[in-house]
């Protein structure tokens, strides 16, 4: 996969990681952790590991390098490292009963300003909506829409078809707009939450 | 472009998110990078890189040794083709017996 402009390719840089060049991992890990967030928040629904799951699995990546085969294609390798760290977490939540994000809500922290609790809200609105959605069907919409993949990439990915992919973004769309739909109808009805 | 997308920007980790998590992968990383970098030129390293002319070598070195060994200890011998049990290098009179087929008799077994 090219970078963009004068940055260089993810093949360049994995070769220097596997050399153990220091700046270049920092490059590959700030290049990919958006996507292994996004990932990682598609296979947990809203849970609030995603941050602990996308980090385990990138130092994994990291340590693990050498079984990259195809370098040019690094995204895709650590796409399924997230997924399977995920899938991990999630049984294991599952076996402990862990709240998700739904459950305990996504608060602002106290002293931001409007801006960011109207998009904290924004956001916990989002998570809550893609939680009730199939694991598949939150890949592909958070790829689609949030990371600009296009649907080759994402059947790839998902070993999918093409078709699929379109369907199961037809789908997870068409559920994301009912699900905020209602949830600004019921913010209008019973005002700002707070609290 | 497509019209139909939804705006889940809320979603994506701010900047200061993500220089945390890359702070936190690369602390947690830095032990295997620097092994990595100290394993770089090592003998260890170098083995992979010399496993083809290895194996080559080893082939021609067997086929040499194969050759000379057969001119050395021609298997058969002009007028006299050897057993299995000679060329295993069995002695004398046991191979007679192994190719007899027959059990020797105490006496021989004795006497041998």
């Amino acid at each position: 996969m090219k970078a963009g402009g004068d940055e260089p390719a993810d093949e360049v840089l994995v070769a220097r990681v596997r050399a153990g060049d220091v700046a270049a991992a920092d490059q590959l890990v700030r290049r990919h952790l958006p996507l292994a967030y996004t990932i990682a928040l598609a296979v947990l629904g809203g849970r609030t590991d995603a941050d602990d799951v996308c980090q385990d699995a990138m130092v994994r990546a990291l340590e693990k390098i050498d079984d990259c085969r195809s370098p040019s294609r690094f995204r895709f390798w650590l796409a399924q490292i997230v997924r399977n760290h995920a899938r991990n977490a999630l049984a294991k939540r599952r076996v402990r009963g862990g709240p998700s994000l739904d459950e305990i809500g996504e608060h602002p922290a106290p002293g931001h300003t409007s801006e960011s609790a109207e998009r904290g809200e924004l956001r916990a609105a989002l998570l809550a909506a893609l939680d009730r959605l199939p694991p598949v069907q939150r890949e592909v919409v958070l790829l689609k829409d949030l990371e600009g993949w296009d649907h080759r990439m994402i059947a790839a990915a998902l070993g999918v078809s093409e078709g699929m992919s379109r369907q199961h973004l037809f789908v997870a769309r068409g559920a994301l707009r009912t699900a905020l739909g209602a949830e600004a109808r019921r913010d209008h009805l019973e005002g700002p939450r707070h609290g | 472009m497509d019209d139909d997308r939804l705006d889940l920007s809320p979603l994506k980790p701010d900047p200061e998110r993500v220089d945390r998590a890359a702070g936190a992968v690369m602390a947690r990383a830095r032990g295997t990078l620097d092994g990595r970098r100290r394993m770089r030129g090592s003998v260890w390293r170098e083995i992979p890189g010399w496993e083809r002319p290895l194996l080559a070598t080893a082939a021609i070195a067997a086929i040499v040794s194969i050759v000379v060994l057969l001119r050395v200890h021609p298997v058969v011998q002009r007028g006299h083709v050897a057993t299995l049990s000679e060329q295993a290098g069995v002695p004398a009179p046991i191979a007679s017996w192994v190719d007899s087929d027959q059990p020797p008799d105490p006496a021989a077994l004795l006497e041998w």
